[in-house]
């Protein structure tokens, strides 16, 4: 692009401060955290507690999300029929349900008087609510839409003259899927995956209404945190902050193996 | 389409179990998506038309919210509208907060920002895209707040005499203002991403046109880039404005929520339907659980049909590109 | 054995009239300008591409009619396409690019091996055995593609342009390659070049595409 006269002093200095405003908050969190005994803050029973079980079912969740929403990604992208655009808003659709709504529903519908639930409880003896597979089914329900969406896309940017070729070779759609599709998109499936995952552990409005928040049970980090928040401020920004740590780390190694993946 | 009454020679063709697999994956992946949000449809639909038909009309226009007595000497009663125009007023402050900035930002980040540093500045709106909100609600209360509240008694000292500005008791803490400030920051990014995208597709050949006319370059975007993404920024603003609204804990933790239809965007009495849903379905009873849900089915309809404007505004200028 | 495809076909609207006739041994070169649908030809007949109306049989089994009905999936036509974009898998090697379609169809390990060396041997590309498909050369490529294709003794074998992705030095030594393939190759082919001289050289008649 050809570098003319930068005459708009008004709009860089508004992007600057923006640009800030976003920042801040990363800024000042660090600023502001007790550095000194950030460990020991952080090093509490229910702290640890509420990670494992954080990384237990995030993990859950999005090796879930990935075999259930990798496979339909494919199917998406590589249809068009009016099932296939439907079924599409409807995976999507989540994203715009406000989570605590669908935690609710869900408790609804599967709670002791649910009436799903109330079958589940009858036939099998089988409660969901308050447990750890509710965290997980949460978690699922709001991270996937990400993931088909980030999938997806990179289905839709794959080749598909090299699904036709190994089809002329005999492939069914399970070979042609996991040795031709997945090798060229790989990148895109693990940043996918990863995405899903960021957004199980940072999961909260969905799954403390349909889980609750049972310390040793179903509370998670981010529940955790709020639990915390309610009396002491300072332990939650510690906490805060770690969650942001990770946030970083994981957002920072997605970069690295999408570079990695356009430059092969 | 059968494979074998075609073909009188056998055909190897391996479509074995692991085809079949494959189909089921395909198969779970859709049921479980379907059912989820089937499911939860269903139920709010189901419980809240219960509500609605119980409350009618009122269950929008009322700000009452209360679980029957214990003794029966009173109904219960529940009314959304406090909360409903709270939501609204604080997402809307949110986006009057976030829609020029972001505009700079996207602007900038399209055409004045050398690469290296748009790439580095792109991270770094995904990585705040990516904060988990319970993380910014805490922020908002420790850091945040402290600052909008000196922030807010200037607006107040100077534009008091405006009903927006004014306060009727000197309190400023977890206003719908500080509420919005915050949210303003979450949707910051989204709102960017969406105008950007919109602002790359500007057509080329039309500003080179305006440069070659002696245009500066802020003229070239003012006459070629800024009416071209017209429609990606309304788009943009109004995903941002389906977040908003959605907005649950961070909204809870800085926001006072108080049954009251309130104005007065600086005094320290709010309302959200998310936030109010996630602070009473603890020790909601079965009813007002139902209550709960048309709540939630009337804040999942707004959101609904602010996202669907959005895409359908986006995928209008998108195809006009 | 013989194919035969009578109707139209194209993508979209605009449609060619086919009307085409191939026994087995024969090679049929197909020619025509640019846009003729020479490619299209080819897709249509490994099952990319349906059919705009009209019949696709190999002797008396219909592969492709619409209004009959008749569907049959490329996986189960036992063709093998040489692509003008040549296709190979990128991520997999050469030797496993040549085995796919032998394993598709059942074929052990061991023998697939054992076949596709011999494959490669054939077409003089046994040095290429372990090297990634993406890193090949267009004329390494397009010999790799070519012992893909006939890996799997196809009952029809489509070459569309083999020999463009070429310089012209070696151009000569590949076209006496698969001069001498055709030659043994017992099932039906197919073959599209923009190139006259390398019909005449090649194919048995001539078939134009307008």
């Amino acid at each position: 692009m050809t570098r003319r006269t930068s005459s708009s002093p008004l709009l860089r200095a508004l992007a600057v401060i923006a640009i800030l405003f976003v920042i801040a908050p990363l800024l000042s969190v660090f600023v502001r955290v007790p550095w000194t005994d950030f460990w020991s803050t952080l090093n509490t029973h229910a702290v640890r507690q509420s990670l494992i079980i954080s990384l237990q079912t995030s993990l859950v969740a999005a090796l879930l999300a990935a075999v259930l929403g990798i496979p339909l990604s494919w199917w998406l992208a590589r249809t068009s029929s009016k099932i296939s655009r439907v079924i599409r808003t409807i995976c999507i659709a989540p994203m715009v349900l406000p989570p605590v709504v669908a935690g609710i529903a869900l408790l609804a519908a599967f709670g002791r008087r649910g009436v799903v639930g109330e079958q589940l409880f009858n036939w099998w003896g089988i409660s969901l609510p308050f447990t750890k597979t509710a965290v997980i089914l949460a978690q699922v329900f709001v991270s996937m839409p990400f993931l088909i969406l980030a999938v997806e896309a990179a289905f839709r940017q794959a080749d598909e003259g090299l699904e036709d070729a190994a089809r002329t070779f005999g492939a069914s759609p399970a070979r042609i899927f996991f040795s031709v599709v997945v090798p060229s998109v790989r990148p895109a499936l693990v940043a996918g995956v990863v995405l899903a995952w960021a957004r199980s552990f940072g999961e909260f409005g969905a799954s403390i209404t349909f889980a609750g928040s049972f310390p040793g049970r179903t509370q998670t980090l981010p529940m955790s945190v709020y639990e915390i928040a309610t009396y002491d401020y300072r332990q939650a920004l510690v906490v805060s902050v770690f969650m942001m740590f990770v946030s970083i780390a994981v957002l920072a190694g997605m970069r690295d193996s999408w570079a990695t993946g356009s430059t092969r | 389409m059968s494979d074998t009454e075609v073909s009188p020679r056998a055909l190897k063709v391996s479509r074995g179990t692991s085809d079949k697999v494959f189909r089921g994956f395909v198969l779970a992946g859709a049921s479980f998506s379907v059912a989820v949000l089937g499911l939860i449809c269903a139920f709010l639909l189901f419980r809240g038309f219960e509500i609605f038909k119980d409350f009618g009309f009122s269950f929008f226009t009322s700000s009452r919210w209360e679980a029957a007595a214990d003794d029966g000497s009173s109904p219960a009663h529940y009314g959304v509208a406090a909360m409903l125009v709270g939501s609204i007023v604080v997402a809307t402050i949110a986006v009057v907060l976030a829609v020029p900035f972001a505009m700079s930002v996207a602007l900038y980040l399209e055409y004045y920002a050398p690469q290296k540093l748009k790439r580095l500045l792109v991270s770094l709106l995904d990585l705040v895209a990516s904060i988990p909100s319970v993380i910014w609600g805490i922020w908002g209360y420790t850091i945040l707040m402290p600052h909008a509240m000196g922030w807010s008694k200037t607006l107040n000292s100077w534009l008091g005499w405006i009903p927006l500005f004014k306060v009727p008791v000197p309190i400023f803490e977890r206003s719908p203002f500080i509420a919005g400030t915050l949210l303003a920051m979450m949707i910051l990014p989204i709102i960017t991403a969406v105008t950007r995208e919109v602002y790359s597709q500007a057509p080329r050949d039309q500003i080179d046109a305006a440069y070659g006319l002696g245009s500066t370059k802020w003229g070239a975007i003012k006459t070629v880039v800024l009416p071209f993404g017209k429609s990606g920024l309304v788009g943009g603003t109004m995903l941002g404005l389906g977040r908003a609204l959605g907005e649950t804990i961070a909204v809870y933790l800085v926001l006072n929520l108080v049954f009251k239809v309130n104005f007065h965007i600086l005094a320290s009495v709010g309302g959200n339907v998310a936030s109010m849903i996630a602070s009473r379905f603890g020790e909601a009873g079965p009813y007002e659980l139902k209550a709960l849900m048309a709540a939630g089915l009337v804040l999942f309809l707004l959101t609904l049909t602010v996202n669907f404007m959005a895409s359908a505004i986006v995928n209008r200028s998108k195809k006009a590109a | 054995m013989s194919l035969s495809v009578i109707g139209t076909i194209g993508k979209g609207t605009h449609a060619i009239a086919v009307d085409l006739t191939v026994d087995a041994g024969e090679v049929v070169g197909i020619v025509g300008h640019n846009g003729a649908g020479k490619t299209t030809l080819v897709e249509t007949i490994v099952g990319i591409v349906p059919l705009l109306s009209g019949s696709l049989s190999l002797n008396e089994v219909t592969w492709d009619d619409a209004s009959q009905k008749v569907w049959v999936s490329p996986e189960q036509r036992r063709c093998a396409v040489v692509f003008q974009d040549l296709r190979l898998f990128p991520r997999m090697s050469v030797l496993q690019n040549v085995m796919f379609g032998l394993r598709t169809r059942g074929i052990s390990k061991g023998e697939a091996t054992e076949l596709a060396q011999q494959k490669l041997g054939l077409v003089g590309a046994s040095h290429l055995v372990s090297r990634k498909a993406s890193g090949l050369s267009g004329g390494e490529a397009q010999r790799v593609a070519l012992a893909r294709a006939i890996a799997t003794n196809p009952d029809v074998l489509l070459l569309d342009e083999p020999l463009s992705a070429i310089d012209a030095a070696s151009r000569e030594d590949l076209r006496g390659v698969l001069s001498a393939i055709l030659n043994d190759f017992s099932g039906i082919a197919v073959l599209v070049s923009h190139d006259p001289h390398d019909v005449a050289s090649l194919a048995t008649h001539t078939v134009a595409l307008e």
